[in-house]
């Protein structure tokens, strides 16, 4: 008739809801923490991947000095250096120009056929 | 069902001045007959034709009527006429306690102006107040007005209740219906219900931040121009770190390679990068310069084949 709770059922209750609580805390806690850490791992993995992507996908441009001793054609993604006689001193100016930039060397073939002359054949991507 | 509690049930008058005070077990039962100072009624004629549509009306019935306070209302019809009833819950309440009757005890709580309507004439009630009927309605004549005037004891026990009973609202008084044994648990529970609120509160903002730190992976792959997975991205970057790798070592071998110390007549005749292999071929080398290139190889860990044929020396480079 009388619509009284006995306080005990409320202790259970707000015990049950305490219980609900702190598994709920733990478990988001812990979803927390793998947030952080994928977080993490992502910056670091894009800071890296960017970083690379940004090096090595520049397109090759060959410096206007060398226009006349090397010709550059592009096949896809590919450039073709070919030289078929190229002074050594220049040969060697435009291995330390490749080199010290990041372009991607897929191959190439340098043979001497003089004291001053050599040919190139180059594929940078 | 109704005869089965009635059987068990004590009926009692209950009057907020004059009141016994009972002791009773929890098992004890008790009809409770509301003294007329525990309510308001008016013998009233309502135009509507039901009593849902009659109880609609009833505060404008009492407007005007009552003092000041929080108001139930009730009402009967008994032929043409409707009585209609006021009662403030708090003061049967209060009549409740102070006569010691526990919300457990009761029974059914009845309206003496429905359960004595069949009186005939004055009653002693308890043993100050008279009750009587005037013009239909049941009234208490006050103790001063009693006189020395005998009057004969109404017997309760006999009286056929009715099917008229009201129910107490507790909201309101459930504060003075706490217990010490009650107020001993209060502070556990409120105390476990703050910190399961300080949980939750915690537990929203883990959440939040959670979300916000999912978003914020997911923005970086948007903002990079990335793959949308980790799985796609880390392919990606191994793929890279490998390119990273080959071009290194082609530039570190080739730096070593270049800087080699040879005599006039020595040189590097042809040099051939094809898939992994680095192959240089050296011309004119003597015993002491190909020593000289293995030395340096070997210095710098470089992994390599070599070939003398008279003066011409062949090195394979693996990248």
């Amino acid at each position: 008739m009388i619509g009284r709770i006995n306080p005990l059922y409320i202790l259970g209750g707000v015990s049950v809801l305490l219980l609900i609580s702190i598994l709920s805390l733990y478990s988001i806690k812990s979803n927390y923490t793998d947030a952080k850490i994928k977080y993490k791992e992502t910056k670091e993995l894009t800071t890296k991947l960017v970083a690379l992507k940004r090096l090595y996908s520049k397109r090759f441009i060959l410096p206007r000095k060398y226009n006349s001793s090397v010709e550059v054609t592009h096949s896809g993604a590919t450039t073709k250096l070919y030289a078929q006689k190229i002074n050594l001193q220049e040969l060697n100016s435009l291995m330390k120009y490749i080199i010290n930039s990041t372009y991607q060397i897929q191959s190439f073939k340098i043979e001497k056929i003089s004291k001053t002359k050599a040919t190139l054949k180059m594929d940078i991507k | 069902m109704f005869s089965k509690y009635k059987n068990n049930a004590k009926t009692i008058f209950l009057d907020p001045i004059f009141y016994t005070q009972y002791t009773l077990s929890k098992e004890e039962k008790l009809d409770i007959i509301l003294s007329p100072s525990l309510y308001w009624v008016q013998k009233v004629v309502i135009p509507v034709k039901t009593t849902r549509e009659a109880k609609k009306l009833l505060e404008s019935v009492f407007d005007g009527v009552l003092l000041e306070g929080d108001y139930s209302y009730d009402l009967y019809k008994d032929g043409e006429y409707f009585f209609a009833f006021a009662y403030e819950n708090q003061k049967i309440l209060k009549a409740l306690k102070d006569a010691n009757i526990e919300t457990q005890n009761i029974n059914n709580i009845y309206f003496a102006q429905k359960e004595l309507q069949n009186i005939d004439g004055a009653f002693e009630i308890n043993k100050k107040q008279v009750i009587y009927k005037k013009d239909g309605i049941i009234m208490l004549l006050p103790p001063s007005l009693k006189g020395d005037d005998e009057y004969e004891e109404l017997d309760l026990s006999h009286i056929q209740l009715s099917k008229h009973t009201i129910k107490l609202k507790y909201k309101k008084s459930y504060k003075k219906n706490i217990t010490q044994s009650d107020l001993k648990l209060l502070k556990p529970i409120m105390l476990v219900f703050i910190l399961s609120m300080m949980f939750f509160a915690q537990y929203y903002i883990t959440s939040q931040q959670t979300t916000e730190i999912v978003k914020k992976t997911q923005n970086l792959f948007a903002s990079n121009h990335l793959k949308s997975t980790t799985i796609q991205n880390k392919s990606m970057l191994l793929r890279y770190t490998n390119i990273q790798k080959r071009q290194d070592n082609i530039r570190e071998y080739l730096s070593t390679l270049l800087s080699f110390r040879l005599t006039q007549d020595e040189h590097i005749s042809k040099i051939k990068l094809n898939g992994n292999t680095l192959r240089v071929e050296l011309e004119n080398t003597t015993p002491n310069t190909q020593t000289y290139i293995q030395k340096r190889l070997a210095k710098k860990h470089i992994k390599y084949t070599i070939d003398t044929k008279q003066n011409k020396t062949i090195l394979e480079i693996s990248i």
